[in-house]
């Protein structure tokens, strides 16, 4: 079974599952057919979660509405960076920040605990992965790449700029634009992907060319038009061989 | 040159403050409650601060200590406070090692989530009590009815007031949020504060089951060598140089722990001034590598 973790009510969600599910089928090395449901923080405030710590393993979760067994999980790619408390909307306005700061912890906990069952190992501040400020992606590349830097006492241009954007999976570019040779932003996306170890990466640059967004949410809203992002994923849940992030 | 954020009402942030003036180092002080006078620009190697008619650049600091500006006098200031907080924490996340940060932001995020947390306080050789969490009410009664004696605390790091759960008591509302049961672990109450391989702890005298929110009262202690030395292995393993960990040392001489505490308002256990001392000393002293 995968899992995706998603926003409450979003179409998106269901869209990349049905995509994931046409890719499997149309991969005939696959053994048997995966099920896809969907979790959304709706499915926190339904009974039938039993989690326990220490870990076991054996616990139950609800996705759809429904109990399953974490044991029939085989992966679980999340796809929210936390429980936003503006989201929780079935729940009493003065209770939604800390139901949102619960769920969120809740959830870290339990991503955490299906190890490289779940695509990306949480982070502290965020479920979907790795949480670097720009900087910091910069340090981890080794450096020598100019990024927008911040400053506190002045809004910057670039905020008001069309940015570019260039996002990644297995290394190659998302979408069918041809690049120059020796592209300047496609190398530093190139350089940070492979110095991040994350399946999919987000790179958003200026107009010159400084490093501006960094991130490891999937372009998932895109997913029925880039059929790449539902192909990894079910390829992912067939082999651990190419969860090589979660080590 | 020392840093140190915080509001000057936060009683653990004027403590560090009046301990590094006392030792004679260079310190800058930054109030969140002057955040509007203050102006912070670049990242990295070229970050500034500029306070008031001074400037000064992050590489000149040896050592960090951070509050957050959650105790503003005028609550209308938030928003600069905010954005002035977040851009120090993106810059001590930044800083060289050789800078000494009490603690990096991404190491003081691991209690945003305690049952995480307790995985690697597992690892660290303490005892963990065991758990449920869940939105199950059925599960939840089960729970308490096969442990006796049952705890309810927040998942997050969000404070709330540790309680013990009465089976009889309805658990239907716990359908709406995952809720943390623990079974309780009666036993001798320690607070033990790891301030690099410094460790000062105290015994907590309390007849409440969360003694924060009820009478109690704090005396000087010593841990047994292997119990220090897990303290001090937690905190490493977390990336804390600063830890104000929950010890119980339960009847059958086990000794559990609940959490540690990642930015902890240490000063209500620090009556001689020997914690304050030690982040003081801990903060201006030379960088040494870790073995």
């Amino acid at each position: 079974m995968i899992v995706l973790i998603t926003g409450h009510g979003d179409p998106a969600g269901p869209q990349l599952a049905q995509a994931i599910l046409r890719a499997r089928r149309s991969d005939h090395s696959s053994p048997q057919p995966h099920s896809v449901v969907i979790l959304t923080p709706r499915d926190l405030a339904q009974p039938g979660w039993q989690l326990t710590t220490p870990g076991s393993g054996a616990g139950s979760f609800v996705a759809e509405s429904r109990i399953h067994a974490e044991t029939d999980i085989d992966l679980v790619v999340c796809l929210i960076g936390r429980v936003h408390p503006t989201d929780l909307t079935w729940i009493a306005p003065q209770d939604r920040e800390y139901v949102a700061a619960e769920s969120t912890a809740f959830l870290h906990y339990w991503l955490a605990t299906l190890g490289d069952r779940s695509m990306l190992p949480p982070t502290a501040g965020n479920l979907a992965g790795p949480n670097l400020s720009v900087p910091q992606w910069v340090q981890l590349a080794g450096g020598e790449i100019r990024f927008a830097a911040y400053r506190s006492d002045s809004q910057r241009d670039s905020d008001r700029e069309p940015l570019i954007d260039i996002a990644l999976i297995d290394g190659r570019p998302l979408d069918a634009r041809s690049y120059p040779e020796n592209d300047h932003n496609l190398n530093v996306a190139t350089r940070l992907y492979l110095a991040s170890k994350v399946p999919y990466l987000r790179t958003a640059f200026t107009s010159t060319a400084e490093l501006f967004a960094v991130s490891v949410i999937p372009p998932w809203r895109r997913a029925a038009a880039h059929p790449a992002i539902a192909a990894h994923i079910a390829a992912t849940a067939n082999l651990r061989s190419r969860r090589r992030w979660a080590a | 040159m020392i840093l140190v954020t915080g509001c000057r009402t936060d009683p653990p942030a004027a403590a560090v403050l009046d301990a590094c003036e006392r030792s004679g180092g260079e310190v800058v002080f930054v109030d969140y409650d002057d955040a509007d006078q203050i102006r912070a620009s670049g990242a990295g190697d070229t970050a500034q601060l500029k306070i008031g008619n001074r400037d000064f650049g992050w590489s000149e600091l040896t050592g960090v200590y951070l509050r957050s500006p959650e105790r503003l006098a005028d609550p209308r200031r938030q928003h600069h406070a905010h954005t002035l907080a977040a851009w120090i924490d993106r810059q001590a996340e930044l800083a060289d090692p050789k800078v000494t940060v009490l603690n990096r932001p991404a190491a003081a995020a691991t209690n945003g989530s305690k049952p995480n947390q307790a995985r690697a306080v597992a690892r660290a050789g303490f005892a963990i009590p065991q758990g449920l969490l869940t939105t199950d009410p059925q599960a939840a009664q089960q729970f308490v009815a096969s442990h006796g004696l049952v705890i309810v605390k927040s998942i997050s790091g969000v404070r709330s007031i540790v309680r013990l759960v009465n089976p009889e008591e309805d658990f239907a509302a716990v359908q709406w949020c995952p809720t943390q049961f623990q079974r309780y672990v009666p036993g001798d109450e320690f607070r033990v504060h790891v301030v690099g391989q410094t460790v000062i702890a105290h015994g907590i005298e309390s007849t409440d089951v969360d003694y924060r929110y009820g009478y109690a009262c704090a005396v000087p202690a010593e841990l047994p060598g292997d119990v220090s030395q897990r303290c001090v292995e937690l905190a490493r393993q977390l990336g804390l140089e600063l830890a104000g960990i929950d010890l119980r040392l339960s009847p059958t001489g086990e000794w559990f722990c609940f959490e540690a505490n990642t930015s902890p308002a240490f000063t209500s256990f620090d009556h001689d001034g020997r914690i304050a001392d030690a982040i003081a000393i801990h903060l201006t002293r030379s960088y040494q590598p870790t073995p």
